[in-house]
């Protein structure tokens, strides 16, 4: 039995699924089962660079129940920030990759009627392994998916033989262009769950049409690419039990300035969507970038994501 | 479901009169003939433009079958008002949450005395209770305090049997 941790893996097979989309399939070295997951799981993966380790997160998209190896597809972002144009550029069959435990911050509500996911680009990954649990279990779902175009809709015709009725594709760059607006939601029987992962303009959008149509908050579910942007003003963090103060500079997040001081804080996501970084504050205004939160939960609590927000004003005071 | 929400007299539901929720596009009040005045005195308050509801009164008993239609056919967005005596409510709480209502969509407002159940550990056996921390188990006898945990599982708060100075 494997202690919770990390897991030596190497890349036994890469599969080109789109012209920027890639499939990866991870191994463990010493070729003992691998720990089951749960649909929308994703696992944190560390790339040795020689200078520093490439640490990123991917959803799994192998099956759930599949223990022999693990599958995650990346994207190659144009404005990549290292991740993908690495993985996609110098990862070949053989290489070395460690891979913590799967993790799962997007899972399925559970006292669910329907499922239904909207997913734009690379964000139909969690989906998959969602829909191949859900279908295991005989429930009913149905997914939106936006792409540019058929060629650049990742497991298109995948989803398309699979489930059948299930999926609605909209191209925005077809010769007919159809957008995916989140006007589907308003129909939906009661006991309906939605889920979206994409783009954060995307997520808030279309988190903010669902309040709107009267869905309770609980009956919401998202997963972000990236934490949003903004502009990034220079502050000092004092985290109190720690007797530290830290200086955060315009080009680093407060989460990256905690563990280059040395502190052990928590995190998952990086992008603001999961809560696991939330740190008390004691004093000072916090610019909240998160979409975690609710307006009501920012104005009873006294808390940051670390990963994500940052002071409005020069300092903030923490406890950790 | 194994672990569906139950009404119990501590239920986040329950509420002292009615009081429309602003978040959501629709309102559907389940009401008997004891809330009818209370109900239609709610609604007078508002138009059918200002406010989208759907009233539905029990007459005597409950037909099963137009009250399974009924929550069915909802859509998301719509908030469920039940407005009646406790068998009533507690039937209607348990088709509402079974065609996919969450807590978060249910407002209740008992007229009448409240149920209250509890679980025996000694003997595994439900039964009602009267009001009161301490009471006797209605099968074994057994003398038990009550809760503080509510079991939806049991269907009653859970009753820690001892032994009576």
């Amino acid at each position: 039995m494997r202690v919770i941790g990390n897991i030596e893996m190497y890349v036994g097979k890469i599969e080109q699924i789109t012209e920027s989309v890639k499939r990866f399939y991870l191994y463990p070295s010493d070729q003992k089962l691998l720990p089951a997951f749960t649909g929308g799981a994703h696992i944190t993966t560390y790339v040795d660079l020689g200078d520093n380790i490439l640490e990123r997160e991917y959803s799994l998209v192998s099956h759930p129940t599949d223990r022999t190896h693990y599958a995650i597809s990346i994207n190659r972002d144009p404005h990549s920030r290292g991740g993908s144009a690495y993985w996609h550029d110098h990862i070949k069959v053989g290489d070395k990759v460690i891979s913590s435990f799967p993790k799962n911050h997007f899972t399925l509500g559970f006292h669910a009627k329907h499922h239904v996911f909207y997913a734009a680009g690379i964000g139909i990954t969690p989906f998959l392994t969602m829909m191949e649990e859900l279908e295991a279990q005989g429930k009913t779902f149905e997914l939106h998916y936006a792409a540019r175009t058929k060629e650049a809709c990742a497991y298109h015709d995948y989803l398309h033989e699979k489930y059948p009725g299930k999926c609605t594709f909209y191209f925005s760059r077809s010769d007919e262009p159809q957008r995916m607006t989140p006007e589907t939601m308003k129909n939906q029987r009661i006991g309906s769950h939605v889920y979206f992962c994409g783009p954060v303009a995307m997520v808030s959008e279309y988190k903010e049409a669902a309040l709107s149509y009267g869905y309770p908050e609980k009956s919401i579910h998202f997963e972000l690419f990236a934490a949003a942007s903004g502009e990034n003003n220079p502050f000092l963090v004092e985290v109190i039990n720690h007797n530290k103060v830290i200086e955060v500079n315009p080009e680093q997040t407060l989460l990256e300035a905690l563990l280059d001081a040395g502190i052990e804080a928590p995190y998952s996501c990086k992008a603001g969507g999961c809560g696991q970084c939330e740190v008390d504050v004691v004093e000072g205004e916090v610019d909240h970038r998160d979409i975690f939160f609710s307006d009501e939960e920012r104005e009873q609590k006294k808390m940051i994501l670390t990963c994500c927000s940052r002071a409005k004003e020069e300092k903030l005071v923490l406890k950790l | 479901m194994y672990n569906s929400p139950v009404l119990y007299d501590q239920s986040e539901t329950i509420k002292e009169k009615l009081s429309f929720n602003d978040k959501r596009k629709k309102h559907l009040i389940i009401y008997d003939q004891k809330a009818a005045g209370d109900v239609k005195q709610a609604l007078t308050a508002h138009s059918q433009e200002e406010l989208n509801y759907e009233p539905f009164e029990i007459e005597d008993a409950i037909k099963l079958q137009d009250l399974r239609t009924l929550l069915y056919s909802q859509k998301m967005g719509t908030h469920l008002y039940i407005a009646s005596n406790w068998d009533h409510a507690a039937t209607v709480f348990a088709e509402a949450t079974e065609a996919g209502f969450t807590e978060d969509e249910i407002q209740t407002v008992i007229y009448g005395p409240k149920r209250r159940y509890i679980y025996c550990m000694k003997c595994y056996h439900t039964s009602e209770i009267s009001d009161g921390d301490e009471v006797q188990c209605a099968r074994c006898d057994a003398y038990m305090e009550v809760g503080p945990f509510f079991s939806k599982v049991r269907k009653g708060y859970i009753g820690y049997p001892f032994i009576p100075n």
